[in-house]
């Protein structure tokens, strides 16, 4: 998808005015939190599992250029093929030529963010490959050609009308007057319609929530059981991952399973966890004869050696989006781009190049959600003010924050100046607002009063009545 | 391409302020892919016997398996008709090809092998079970065909209460045993929790998104 | 010379008594908009065994600064704000963002060469927000204050996530005589205030502290409490622009039953 994260605020106010995404963000604030508190308070061991979780992927990072090769060394061992990508671009020519060689009209896909990132859909189709998002969430945002509003539940944003509106749209050989009120009307229909697109599949391409340098293994993580129809049943299996997701053993994955359902959904585990090495075995009668895997860098590489090395740790869960006070009132299209919320926030700048999206880091309120609940411990608000820091140190920030906080700062780095502009301001302010103890509107506050009434202040400042009391100093 | 390869590992290493890893690190992080080691594994599943089975049973009904308990394999067909016959479905199974499974008195319409979109019942027989999450773990192979698992709608796994581990790490420590020509991973390991599901719909939980909407285990022994 | 008069000063204030020595540090806020919270900080302090001081030389911690990544001048206030609270035994704050921007950001700002890091060190050791310095380092039990009514409490995030304030405010608002604490059903919930967020994002924070307005009058509480002043103006101005009868004041206010003066965001008639 082409991003429109530099349209932050125009995506911000189509948003805020939309009744039916308020609903189902509502749904997504409460639902999925007491969900994950659920499952934590269940799990004695949780919190020393995520302190685990750090440790295994500082470990990682810094030992990265070892397990990726150990990792790329077992998977050809085992008959695979590694393909390492330095950009999207290169990674979608990667995955084009494989489809290519695979002679594929049609390719299925489980979730994958990579694949989102990279745009993958729009460039098979525009190379006369059909693909086919198989994911039931994805499914339904395919058909409607939207980008994905959550990292785990892409079409958190409709309701059943919409959706059930979009499949009679779409799936025009049905009956037009079948029931679809149901959410399990259409199940069954995804179900039945997408059964066959699984069987006739050519190719399949799967993301991976991490990589097994021990064993060569790629694994994934689904309720569904779509990520497994897609790797199975077609001739070849595509895995496409970015390079930070590798671990070094199998019990290594086995932390990283312990907290990663329980932060989104609330589940112990998926229902479905696949660890799958290689092509199948002489011996097998299932499974794909190729398996390939695509190893994306677009900027990791860079991000391990700077101030954003922490959010190398993410696995994805979603969990800050469910927590974040402004993802929960703007939703996951506001961002612009395939990661939003809190993650979002630090990895499309990151990604797709600050000035592309310098907004989204500063739409926060450091609330501090985002970090209480990361299974990785990331400290996303930290983040977040690197890149603020970044655009200060740039002379890029916005024109109110500079004379804003210049202006303010001038001031109080002079308390005597301070306290005299104080007494005098504040007593008169204090004077105008006696009455009705606030303003409704007042000069340079339209950002403030436009929503809110501004409290008046008492009159004389703290510092004042304390000297006429005499009070110690 | 390989130009990519190198550029990336170069970026990496640069990143990390370092060149490629000396020789005495690497051989200490080669010694420890060799000989992985557990981390923290929760004191839940380090359970055995009878109660590493009651929390195998209770973790898995909670993500909505059905589960039976038998004596022996013999029993097996006769608790897998009876579970089909009480829930009104077809008595058409289609079983993996397991020595064990192929030995039992099925019903004549039975069959073996992998599975297609025709088949509305898959059986096969659990490689292990792991009590911490009420997980079902298969292997694929000749024996046991993936679709098996995927395809069907209804998915009943035989468990021998033998097979049954507590945590995810026994499951690892078992499969390296195997060291089947050297390298113990098959193609696909399955680690299944409960029928197929989806709340992307409104939040609406629901069964049976791709992957079966329903799972029998069918437990079997003493533990 | 000044500081010489200021250790003096010192001296003699604990040689009075054998009372703790505390540096008030007041929060631009409080200075400015609402000086009753100041003066309720200052009698719980008093009430409760300490000589409190003001030190004049304070204006602005330096959070709204460091938040918005100006380094710099985060790290003038910061050493401004070092340099006039030094010479206490303890300094506190009544607002968590304020104590947790010293306590846990200042050591931050500067490098482990710097002489200010040292500083900046010892000045977070013995620098706490008022209620939570009341209840765990004086082991205040109880306060003797009146007002009937049910309040409701809102968690600010700073003083929660930084400094673990939650339980705390609600041990001591029990003993208020005539008052229950009513919880809204999320009470940790952002306000939507985040600093200079309130004005650069004003759509964005308006949905927010709406969703919190409607959580507090669910409560059908008499009065808001929290402690944080940011917070409190934010959610009052709301609640007064949407006419609301519920009324904000400073956990302070309340704790030290000082409540004469109007809440926030209302006049004097």
């Amino acid at each position: 998808m082409h991003p429109t994260s530099n349209r932050f605020e125009t995506n911000v106010a189509e948003a805020l005015a939309d009744e039916q995404l308020k609903k189902a963000l509502a749904r997504t604030a409460v639902g999925l939190p007491s969900a994950r508190e659920r499952a934590v308070a269940k799990l004695p061991e949780f919190e020393a599992l995520r302190d685990d979780a750090v440790a295994l992927k500082q470990h990682v990072l810094e030992h990265l250029d070892f397990y990726l090769e150990r990792f790329e060394q077992k998977v050809i061992e085992q008959g695979g093929k590694v393909h390492w990508c330095a950009t999207h671009e290169e990674a979608r020519q990667t995955i084009l030529k494989i489809c290519r060689d695979a002679d594929a009209k049609t390719v299925t896909k489980g979730k994958s963010m990579i694949g989102e990132e990279i745009a993958i859909n729009d460039y098979l189709e525009t190379h006369g490959i059909e693909p086919i998002e198989t994911d039931l969430g994805e499914y339904i945002i395919q058909i409607r050609k939207e980008p994905p509003s959550h990292i785990v539940g892409p079409a958190i944003h409709l309701n059943k009308e919409q959706v059930a509106e979009s499949f009679r749209k779409t799936h025009t050989d049905l009956p037009p007057d079948r029931p679809l009120d149901d959410p399990a009307d259409m199940l069954k229909e995804a179900r039945t319609l997408l059964r066959q697109r699984f069987l006739k599949a050519d190719v399949g391409i799967t993301g991976a929530n991490f990589l097994v340098a021990e064993t060569g293994t790629t694994a994934i993580v689904t309720n569904e059981g779509n990520g497994d129809l897609t790797q199975i049943l077609p001739r070849v299996h595509i895995a496409i991952s970015s390079i930070e997701k590798v671990v070094p053993t199998l019990e290594d994955a086995d932390t990283i399973l312990r907290v990663l359902a329980r932060s989104i959904t609330g589940q112990d585990l998926s229902v479905y966890t696949t660890f799958s090495t290689g092509p199948k075995r002489p011996d097998d009668p299932d499974g794909p004869d190729e398996f390939h895997v695509v190893l994306l860098d677009a900027g990791r590489s860079e991000m391990l050696g700077n101030e954003f090395k922490d959010m190398l740790r993410c696995i994805r869960c979603g969990a800050c989006l469910c927590y974040c006070p402004v993802y929960t009132a703007i939703g996951g299209h506001a961002y612009g781009w395939v990661y939003s919320g809190p993650m979002g926030a630090v990895l499309t700048p990151a990604i797709l190049g600050h000035e592309k999206a310098a907004h989204l880091p500063n739409a926060s309120t450091f609330c501090g959600r985002c970090e209480d609940v990361c299974p990785v411990r990331i400290p996303i608000p930290k983040m977040l003010r690197h890149w603020r820091e970044r655009e200060v140190e740039q002379g890029k920030a916005s024109a109110v924050s500079r004379i804003a906080l210049e202006g303010w700062a001038f001031i109080a780095k002079r308390p005597a100046l301070y306290h005299t502009l104080a007494n005098l301001k504040y007593s008169v302010l204090g004077l105008l607002g006696r009455k009705k103890g606030r303003f409704a509107s007042a000069p340079f506050t339209e950002g403030w009063t436009k929503h809110r009434d501004l409290p008046a202040p008492q009159g004389k400042t703290f510092q004042q009545l304390w000297s006429e009391k005499g009070g110690r100093r | 391409m390989s130009g990519s390869r190198e550029k990336i590992l170069s970026t990496l290493r640069k990143s990390l302020g370092r060149g490629p890893l000396d020789a005495a690190t690497v051989k200490e992080l080669e010694k420890n892919l060799r000989r992985p080691k557990n981390r923290v594994v929760p004191v839940r599943g380090r359970i055995k016997g009878e109660k590493r089975l009651e929390l195998f049973s209770k973790m898995a009904e909670a993500c909505d398996c059905t589960l039976a308990r038998v004596g022996s394999l013999a029993e097996v067909p006769t608790a897998a008709k009876e579970f089909l016959r009480a829930n009104n479905l077809p008595a058409d199974l289609r079983i993996a090809p397991q020595p064990d499974l192929q030995a039992l008195d099925w019903p004549k319409n039975a069959t073996f092998g992998l599975a297609g979109d025709e088949h509305p019942v898959g059986l096969v027989k659990a490689w292990a079970g792991v009590a911490e999450s009420g997980t079902l773990m298969t292997l694929s192979g000749p024996e046991h065909p993936t679709t098996l698992n995927f395809l069907p709608d209804t998915f009943i796994a035989v468990l021998e209460a033998k097979d049954l581990l507590g945590t995810y790490e026994e499951g690892w420590k078992k499969l390296r045993g195997r060291k089947q020509s050297g390298a113990f991973m098959p193609r696909t390991v399955n680690w299944i929790t409960g029928p197929s599901r989806s709340a992307d719909i409104e939040l609406t939980l629901q069964l049976g998104v791709h992957g079966p909407r329903r799972v029998h285990i069918i437990v079997v022994g003493e533990a | 010379m000044f500081l010489r008069a200021e250790i003096f000063k010192l001296v003699a204030m604990s040689a009075q008594s054998e009372k703790h020595t505390v540096g008030l540090f007041v929060t631009c806020l409080v200075d400015l908009f609402r000086p009753s919270v100041g003066f309720a900080a200052v009698k719980l302090l008093e009430d409760n065994g300490c000589a409190v001081a003001v030190p004049r030389a304070q204006t602005c911690c330096g959070q709204p600064a460091h938040n918005a990544g100006d380094k710099k001048n985060a790290k003038d206030l910061a050493r401004q704000t070092i340099q006039a609270l030094e010479g206490f035994e303890f300094v506190v704050a009544p607002s968590g963002s304020c104590a947790g921007m010293i306590k846990k950001h200042y050591l931050t700002l500067f490098t482990e060469t710097d002489p200010w890091k040292k500083r900046a060190e010892d000045l977070a050791a013995k620098t706490y927000e008022l209620v939570s310095f009341l209840t765990d380092v004086l082991k205040v039990k109880k306060v003797e204050a009146q007002l009937e009514g049910v309040a409701t409490y809102h968690d600010s995030c700073s003083g929660l996530r930084e400094l673990g304030i939650k339980n705390q405010p609600r041990k001591l608002l029990k003993t208020v005589k005539g008052l229950t604490v009513k919880e809204a059903s999320q009470p940790e919930a952002c306000c939507g205030f985040g600093g200079l967020f309130s004005v650069k994002y004003p759509d964005i924070s308006n949905a927010i502290v709406t969703a919190k307005t409607d959580d507090l009058e669910k409560t059908e509480a008499d009065i808001v409490l929290g402690g944080d002043l940011g917070c409190l103006m934010n959610i009052a101005g709301k609640l007064k622009r949407q006419n609301s009868k519920l009324q904000v004041r400073h956990v302070a206010e309340v704790l030290a039953g000082m409540t004469e003066k109007p809440a926030i965001g209302e006049g004097e008639g």
